[in-house]
């Protein structure tokens, strides 16, 4: 009998040891590498999707048409959707879907598509062109919608194509780690962080990370946003048509407003968050040679080389969103501390609020860039090493450091680039 | 032997209570915290709030020939030199419109050096704006195409020649402009060496070409002068210097869009 007793007790005391010894809690978890796609566009859907969710069946307009939220390849699908003039395109708009921009070599990831920003400057000082708006959309439904820039506007900027892969990861990053990683910068190379508003929840504010000024600080509002910007299509967060240089569009939009009641702008952020991040290309010696020279000589300053995201659960964006699992606790490698800095590169287009410098841009994360041509904000260099020339201001010293390189390690560190 | 039995109740009362500690240990695994982020106090950036009165024009003075010679050997060390036989051979303007005076100054192939002028990875971005306009149009601007480096790491894009007219444009660091031990970011540009070579500032500029169409971006002042015969200007497009002149400018890929520079 007093066998059995003992036994008995020893079994209470692993139970209750065990769970903490071997803690599968969130907390408790080491942190984890994102899933990344290869970039290759064969490999099908199986290499874009993260997890979050279900991956879904194939869709076919005729059997199984997309339904908005039910599955990733239903929210795909809708990201690659063609947009209608009867379905709220423009009047002025850049494309015709997220995926016409978001394209190569994968859904969600690039193309060599520029959007075209005026304004003027006068004695130092931008305005924005009549209405408001800087950006000049490339397209219209009617050639009478159509903005032109003129010589009121003498200030033009072109802005290149960013990556939606792996942005959900990105929007999984606590505040306070991008503000961290931004104070331990050097003073001379630090960057601006923004905190704009969430418009999913209103009157809430987060630090923002999408977009080529960090104009959003999550995937609902950043979609809502290029959902009227570029398409010209209105939603709940963004139910106001863009003007025609300060006239007014509504001749020519025989949609009414909102345009799309708000599913296909959650499909779309449901889409991003379901993608894997850019994964990397062959390593070799070089590469990892060149890795380290890109710490070494201030590259890495602002092309951050690595974030964990939140924990699972961590509730962000004011309130909107809860960290899932699938995001929470990964690590990823996006090489950009989403901060602004001016390295002499932009043109100055400057309407942004809280923006303290006008020329300064948020950094362009490099995951991915293997499968570029054109490079910087502009897209107007087309080789890494022009790439690097061009970089001034805050990057002075890091390109300086580089013309330092002798040519072995110039490869090197091109190379590096190049494997992202 | 005998053995005591167990009452029946104790045992129900042990397994219920092993039970319980068992679902508290997977409940305690499974739900993951529900901690809401906090809003950062952000640090200070490093650049100042944009100033309410515009900054004061950047120092455009001529400078001395020293201190020209000091900024092409921090760029260039010894592979060029000084060509004076060009009036001027060095001009000041705010050329790519950051507020920061920079220099642009006539140069030749140093004696013996070009090997230097020609390395793989050079600090300088070199390119032909003459021949990015005209070359589709005028075979007679047409060198022998050089043979270019396949791998795409490579810098250089342009074989430089020994008497070939260069002109380099050293950009400015900040208030010091061209003079910053930190300016080194250089163009350098072969072929656009002309006639009557003076700087026109970005203002007069917008004033002088009003209404002209079609017409690039500009910014910042411009360079202008006489080449082949054609009145007009070299200019920053954004990304790297272009020519103008009214009559071979299109809005082309090469030398229209933004810094769409052609790789020859």
């Amino acid at each position: 009998m007093r066998i059995l007793k003992i036994s008995v007790l020893l079994l209470f005391a692993s139970a209750l040891v065990l769970p903490f010894a071997f803690s599968s809690t969130v907390e408790g978890q080491a942190a984890a590498e994102a899933p990344t796609t290869q970039l290759d566009a064969r490999l099908g859907d199986e290499d874009l999707f993260n997890g979050l969710g279900t991956l879904g069946d194939p869709v076919n307009e005729c059997t199984n048409p997309a339904v908005a939220g039910r599955s990733f390849r239903d929210n795909k699908a809708i990201f690659e959707e063609r947009e209608e003039v009867d379905e709220g395109l423009g009047p002025t708009y850049n494309d015709v879907a997220c995926s016409s921009c978001h394209q190569a070599p994968v859904t969600g990831h690039v193309s060599q598509i520029n959007e075209f920003r005026a304004g003027s400057v006068s004695n130092g000082v931008f305005s924005a062109p009549p209405g408001g708006q800087t950006l000049l959309q490339d397209r219209s439904i009617d050639p009478r919608a159509q903005e032109h820039t003129n010589t009121g506007l003498n200030v033009h900027e072109f802005r290149s194509t960013r990556t939606v892969l792996g942005d959900g990861f990105v929007e999984a990053i606590n505040s306070n780690t991008l503000a961290a990683n931004v104070a331990n910068q050097p003073a001379g190379q630090r960057g601006q962080l923004r905190t704009v508003a969430v418009l999913e929840a209103p009157g809430q504010n987060r630090i923002g990370r999408f977009g080529h000024k960090s104009q959003h600080a999550s995937l609902v509002s950043f979609s809502a946003d290029a959902y009227l910007n570029e398409m010209g299509i209105t939603s709940p967060l963004q139910p106001t048509e863009n003007n025609i240089l300060g006239q007014s569009a509504a001749a020519f939009d025989s949609v009414a407003d909102p345009e799309d009641d708000g599913d296909d702008v959650a499909a779309f952020a449901a889409f991003q968050r379901a993608l894997r991040a850019p994964g990397r290309g062959p390593i070799n010696a070089d590469v990892n040679t060149g890795g380290s020279l890109f710490n070494a000589i201030g590259c890495a300053v602002c092309h951050t080389p690595q974030f964990t995201t939140s924990p699972a659960g961590t509730i962000i964006n004011g309130g909107a969103f809860t960290v899932p699992v699938e995001l929470g606790n990964k690590i990823i490698h996006p090489f950009s501390d989403y901060a602004l800095h001016n390295i002499g590169t932009s043109a100055g287009i400057g309407a942004e609020p809280g923006v303290n410098d006008r020329f300064a841009t948020t950094t362009i994360a490099l995951w991915g860039v293997r499968t570029k041509n054109r490079f910087m904000m502009q897209g107007n260099t087309m080789t890494i090493f022009d790439t690097i020339q061009v970089h001034a201001g805050q990057a002075t010293g890091a390109r300086n450091n580089f013309n330092s390189l002798n040519n072995t390690q110039k490869a090197q560190l091109i190379a590096f680039v190049l494997s992202l | 032997m005998t053995v005591t039995p167990v009452p029946i109740r104790r045992i129900r009362n042990l397994v219920t209570f092993f039970g319980l500690l068992v679902l508290f240990g997977c409940g305690k695994n499974q739900a993951p915290p529900r901690v809401a982020e906090t809003q950062p106090s952000l640090p200070t950036p490093a650049t100042a709030p944009e100033p309410a009165k515009p900054a004061p024009p950047p120092d455009l003075s001529q400078p001395k020939p020293q201190e020209v010679q000091a900024a092409v050997k921090r760029v260039f060390k010894d592979a060029v030199a000084l060509d004076v036989s060009h009036n001027p051979s060095f001009m000041i303007g705010d050329f790519n419109g950051d507020t920061s005076p920079d220099l642009a100054v006539v140069l030749k192939p140093a004696d013996g050096k070009l090997s230097e002028l020609n390395g793989e990875f050079p600090s300088w971005i070199a390119r032909e704006p003459l021949k990015d306009v005209l070359l589709p149009k005028s075979k007679a601007l047409a060198r022998p195409v050089p043979v270019r480096a396949t791998n795409a790491a490579a810098g250089q894009t342009i074989r430089f020649e020994q008497g070939d007219v260069l002109l380099a444009i050293i950009h400015g660091v900040g208030s010091n402009g061209w003079k910053d031990p930190e300016a080194t970011q250089t163009h350098l540009l072969r072929g656009v060496v002309g006639a009557d070579m003076h700087t026109m500032a970005l203002n007069s500029a917008a004033r002088a070409y009003k209404g002209v169409k079609p017409f690039p971006t500009i910014y910042g002042d411009l360079i202008q002068q006489s080449l082949v015969g054609q009145a007009g200007f070299i200019y920053f497009n954004g990304g790297i210097y272009a020519w103008y002149d009214p009559k071979n400018f299109d809005v082309s890929p090469v030398t229209g869009h933004a810094g769409m520079s052609a790789m020859r």
